[in-house]
């Protein structure tokens, strides 16, 4: 990690941290959306870090942003807002001031733009916090975006079980001042989330890795603190091992972002394309989100299972990050069909897929 | 809590030529050796080809030309190896040498040792087994008991190494032994033994595939000069584990299996089901994943670090991969390994692999042990 960025992750991560400290069931009921917290987050311009905006790694700022938030459990549409403004100033659309989400869904073809029409966006994160929406249409070989004020707009509110917000929203009649297209496949929205949920959930398991270790050197048992048995340690020593992967798998994911950007929707999923390493990274934090929680929660016991503990905090959101836009399953299925597809007919050489994987894209 | 130091890191520019070098060089080498063979990987041998990667410079590959090296740099040989590896390539006669004991020597070795020893590493005629284990002494290993005693002429050893793989055909080991009166870590030695010294008995240990590439090895009254003394007198210790640190940070640590995976694509073809593609799709992500963290780690070795925890987490977590695999492709495939002359190349793979997969989990530290070593790292012990 560059010098710049390190310092982007600390001066984060304190802003996180000390909201944390301070507002300590903020994150438990993300059904609220702390004012000051948004206010702040957008006079450190994390919520359109500037660099995604212009060439250059912002991809990786973004990623740094996003774990951070999922270390400390951090109620705000941040992925959300991030790539919905990384989408508009594609497609040339001008970001405007107030909280911007983003609909995970493109709408059917034409439902965007035709007047008198009711229009339907479903699991909008933080839909009833945010100012604006940018909905996505699948319009042939492009994507049609809008940014819609919710200002009168019809809000069914609905909750993961971590309780953050997954709205239905619901405009009576959908007139878009502005439209603008952008040539990108229509899960364009889904797959940039699927990398931002990566991101998250490597972050929330630093945490719940953290909070395991913490406990098993406070709690004693059998006149010795647990953490000195074997049998935990072992298990801590393995969930470790799970946070690592699952930290630089989401890392790789951010930097194929950066690096291979002029290739993200070319195809939906190629070699040479960033969409390879967010289908690695959804399926590796996807498989940590079921063996980290677990051990984390049997190191805690009882306490790790009430609603006072922080732990679930974390553990609530990564059960449900892990099958939004995409489970381990369903990603591993596409990569394998690509793997399959590209790889077997190489096979002669007995190093089809070691190709795939090492040669120059 | 400290954080792992996984940042990532980029292979250099020039490691794709080499790459293309590699593989052209392997696919005219390998090209008569039956494809089943590839899965014994990193234990095959293959002495002509061994001598052949020697002429190349690609075995010892990053030390000093003075020594016989090619002072390439630590991530092109990462290439060399994991194309090697890949491929199935049978690297076994030199790769002891070539990953720890060369080395060590390099780190602590006096220059007599150096220049006598390091130039046939790189040619690829000099052979190495590493004597660590005992019959009494397996992950423990500060409990060696096998001992150097100080004679007029230099050093006389006598006792047991037990699972040095590879000593029947070795030149040298590089053995551990108790030197002093002390206890445990303190008092321990290591020495350049010629495998052709008086007193010398080596017995291959045939394990449950059939291989023989672990042996014991007794010593009986082994006269030894002063000058066999590797480093430091009593200072056995502090240099194994150094040793142990190349032993454990490569990617012969995840990639034991990876010629199975490839004849699996193979007989998979491109129409092979959903449950086919869920299950490639995932061996998929963690190969990826696997190697992004092997190259990181790489990438500290080169910058002169030692990442003893992250290689501990790398191995651990490729060792559940590598391991996991046999038993995945044969569920997946349907078929029964076997060794019989008619037996498909994947079902021989199988055969090999399934029965050796046990080792994977034990060799170059247990899991237990390396569990131990990230512990330790969270601050729990």
């Amino acid at each position: 990690m560059n010098e710049a960025r390190r310092l982007l992750e600390e001066t984060v991560d304190r802003f996180f941290s000390a909201y944390g400290s301070a507002n300590p069931s903020a994150a438990a009921d993300a059904r609220e959306m702390p004012k000051a917290l948004e206010t702040k987050a957008g006079e450190m311009g994390i919520l359109h870090p500037h660099a995604l905006s212009e060439a250059g790694s912002g991809w990786q700022d973004a990623g740094v942003i996003l774990r951070a938030a999922g270390r400390h459990a951090i109620p705000l549409p941040l992925a959300e807002s991030i790539i919905a403004s990384w989408l508009a100033s594609r497609a040339g659309l001008r970001v405007p001031e107030g909280m911007l989400s983003l609909a995970p869904v493109a709408v059917p073809e034409g439902a965007l733009g035709r007047r008198g029409n009711a229009l339907e966006v479903l699991d909008v994160p933080f839909g009833r916090h945010s100012d604006f929406v940018l909905v996505t249409e699948a319009a042939g070989e492009t994507l049609r975006l809008a940014i819609l004020p919710t200002e009168g707009c019809r809000i069914s509110p609905a909750e993961t079980i971590a309780g953050e917000p997954r709205d239905r929203l619901v405009w009576a009649a959908s007139h878009p001042a502005e439209c603008a297209e952008v040539a990108l496949p229509s899960e364009a929205a889904a797959t940039l989330l699927a990398a931002a949920r990566s991101a998250q959930a490597a972050g929330a398991l630093e945490t719940v890795l953290a909070l395991a270790v913490a406990y098993a050197g406070e709690r004693e048992q059998f006149g010795r603190k647990i953490g000195r048995f074997q049998a935990v340690q072992q298990e801590l020593a393995r969930l470790a091992g799970q946070v690592a992967a699952a930290g630089v798998a989401s890392d790789a994911a951010f930097r194929a972002l950066d690096e291979k950007q002029a290739h993200f929707g070319r195809e939906s999923l190629a070699p040479g394309n960033p969409t390879f390493e967010i289908a690695v990274a959804k399926i590796i934090t996807g498989e940590a989100a079921e063996v980290g929680p677990r051990i984390a929660h049997q190191v805690l016991g009882a306490i790790g299972f009430t609603d006072e503990h922080s732990l679930r905090l974390f553990t609530r959101r990564l059960w449900s990050w892990r099958a939004e836009y995409g489970t381990a399953t369903e990603w591993s299925a596409r990569l394998g069909r690509l793997a399959l597809t590209q790889a077997a007919p190489a096979a002669e050489t007995g190093v089809g897929l070691w190709a795939l994987l090492t040669d120059p894209h | 809590m400290p954080r792992f130091r996984f940042d990532l890191s980029h292979l250099p520019p020039e490691a794709d030529a080499l790459r293309e070098e590699v593989r052209s060089f392997l696919a005219e080498a390998m090209s008569d050796l039956p494809r089943h063979e590839r899965a014994r990987t990193w234990f095959g041998v293959d002495t002509d080809f061994t001598r052949r990667v020697g002429e190349r410079g690609w075995i010892g590959m990053t030390w000093p030309s003075e020594y016989g090296g090619s002072e390439r740099s630590f991530l092109e040989r990462f290439v060399v190896l994991e194309e090697m590896l890949a491929a199935g390539a049978p690297v076994a006669a030199h790769w002891m040498a070539d990953r720890q004991s060369g080395p060590l020597l390099l780190r602590f070795g006096s220059e007599e040792q150096k220049r006598t020893i390091l130039p046939g590493i790189c040619r690829g005629e000099t052979y190495f087994c590493v004597g660590m284990s005992e019959p009494d002494t397996g992950s423990d290993l500060a409990s060696v008991r096998a001992r150097a005693q100080k004679t007029s002429a230099g050093w006389r050893l006598e006792g047991t190494k037990l699972w040095t793989s590879g000593a029947a055909m070795a030149h040298f080991m590089v053995g551990l032994f108790r030197s002093g009166d002390e206890e445990r870590h303190a008092g321990l030695s290591q020495f350049l033994i010629p495998m052709d010294t008086p007193g010398i008995q080596v017995r291959p240990i045939r394990d449950l595939s059939g291989s023989d590439h672990f042996c014991e090895v007794v010593f009986n009254a082994v006269e030894l000069p002063a000058d066999a003394l590797i480093g430091e007198e009593g200072g056995g210790w502090k240099q194994v584990m150094a040793e142990l640190a190349y032993e454990r940070s490569g990617p012969e640590r995840y990639l034991s299996c990876h010629p199975l995976l490839e004849e699996m694509i193979r007989d998979l073809g491109t129409d092979a089901g959903a449950r086919a593609e869920v299950e490639v799709g995932r061996q998929v992500a963690w190969l990826a994943t696997m190697r992004t963290m092997s190259t990181s780690v790489a990438s500290l070795l080169n910058a002169g670090e030692s990442p003893d925890l992250e290689a501990a987490v790398v191995k651990d977590l490729g060792a559940v991969y590598e391991q996991d695999q046999p038993g995945r492709v044969q569920e997946l495939l349907g078929v029964v390994p076997s060794r019989d002359e008619n037996a498909s190349t994947s079902q021989k793979m199988l055969a090999h692999l399934v029965m050796n997969a046990p080792s994977f989990s034990l060799r170059g530290g247990t899991r237990e042990i390396l569990r131990g070593i990230i512990a330790r790292g969270l601050g729990l012990r």
